[in-house]
């Protein structure tokens, strides 16, 4: 299972548009109102209640609504798969992505590469 | 404010592995204002140690308080009867009352208290006051040559200070070309030649730990004596 927080602008457009294309059973969308509203807890927290990655959608790192909020969020990502890491979890489970509203290509290509490094660590995506 | 930063996580879980019942405990005061132990950062901390614990079998109880100032005894007061290790997201300070006031419960630090400073951008903190005990900012246009100086200088820069920088680093702003400037623009140019004599160190940290008693608000005589503390 790979949860995704969608910033609510651009991840979750693109994310309901790729969900609509279908093949994408083993994930869930959280919106948030901005892709640095993903707090470090909340994506540790989800984790432990069984996700095997988690994804942050924001929006392209120029066009973001709240300036730079998007790459607050990639430093946090940054952040965070550090810490992932740290506690026992092998790499590749939490990634960053900056996309468009339009972009449901990108979102779900972010999706499959997760899923392969997941797969490829010997985990269940 | 106090100026701390987390801990790398190895080192924390290195101080708990021989723990059952851990207390994340967080700070609303000083290391949330430096996004180090604040209620975000203690969530997370904790967050991390229960998947650690869940990943490796350890079966540790994690759970997070944040407090309002961990350096005060009233706020730390409900939560004396914790018997397991308490990692103590606030400051030095912070972490030794808790100790203080639980003796027989392990208290680890979880950030690394740095300095006196204040948020220069966001998350950036930098050292503004060394605590000497003896302040001098009147004379040097409120810019303290004790921290900001690297050599802590109390009569003018060094030769090392080029083009506004310090020798040390070139991030670092020469502090004494920062007070010639203030005071110029001040006009308060005369304090230049005022001579600052060699720093008394006493009331600073070379005199042990210091204590300040207040005369108004410590007990006297008859009120320690009411309270039978004489």
């Amino acid at each position: 299972m790979i949860v995704c927080y969608c910033c609510s602008r651009s991840g979750m457009p693109a994310a309901l548009t790729a969900l609509e294309e279908g093949g994408l059973d083993d994930i869930i969308v959280r919106e948030v109102p901005c892709a640095c509203a993903a707090e470090q807890w909340e994506v540790l927290r989800s984790f432990r209640h069984g996700a095997d990655g988690v994804l942050i959608v924001g929006c392209l790192l120029e066009n973001c609504a709240h300036h730079y909020g998007s790459e607050v969020a990639a430093r946090r990502s940054a952040v965070l798969k550090a810490t992932v890491k740290d506690v026992g979890l092998s790499g590749g489970r939490v990634a960053m992505v900056h996309l468009a509203e339009h972009q449901s290509v990108r979102f779900r290509k972010a999706v499959e590469d997760m899923r392969a490094a997941i797969q490829e660590q010997g985990g269940q995506a | 404010m106090i100026i701390a930063e987390r801990k790398p996580l190895p080192e924390v879980l290195g101080m708990l592995d021989a723990s059952n019942e851990i207390m994340v405990l967080g700070c609303r005061s000083c290391t949330a204002i430096c996004l180090a132990g604040g209620e975000k950062e203690s969530k997370a901390v904790c967050e991390a140690l229960a998947l650690h614990s869940e990943l490796k079998g350890k079966d540790w109880k994690v759970e997070t308080v944040t407090v309002e100032r961990a350096c005060e005894k009233e706020f730390l007061t409900p939560l004396a009867d914790f018997k397991g290790t308490v990692l103590s997201m606030a400051c030095g300070i912070g972490a030794q009352v808790m100790q203080e006031l639980c003796p027989e419960t392990r208290v680890v630090p979880g950030v690394n208290t740095s300095n006196m400073g204040a948020p220069e951008g966001m998350g950036v903190f930098v050292e503004k006051c060394a605590g000497c005990g003896d302040c001098i900012l009147h004379l040097t246009a409120g810019i303290c040559p004790i921290a900001r100086c690297a050599k802590s200088l109390l009569n003018g820069p060094c030769g090392g200070s080029q083009n506004g920088l310090c020798e040390v680093s070139k991030e670092t702003p020469c502090a004494w070309d920062q007070i010639v400037k203030a005071l110029e623009r001040q006009g308060r140019s005369d304090l230049l030649g005022v001579n600052i004599p060699p720093k008394d160190w006493r009331p600073s940290r070379s005199g042990g730990p210091r204590r300040i008693v207040s005369q108004e608000a410590a007990p006297g005589t008859a009120q320690r004596e009411w309270r039978g503390e004489v």
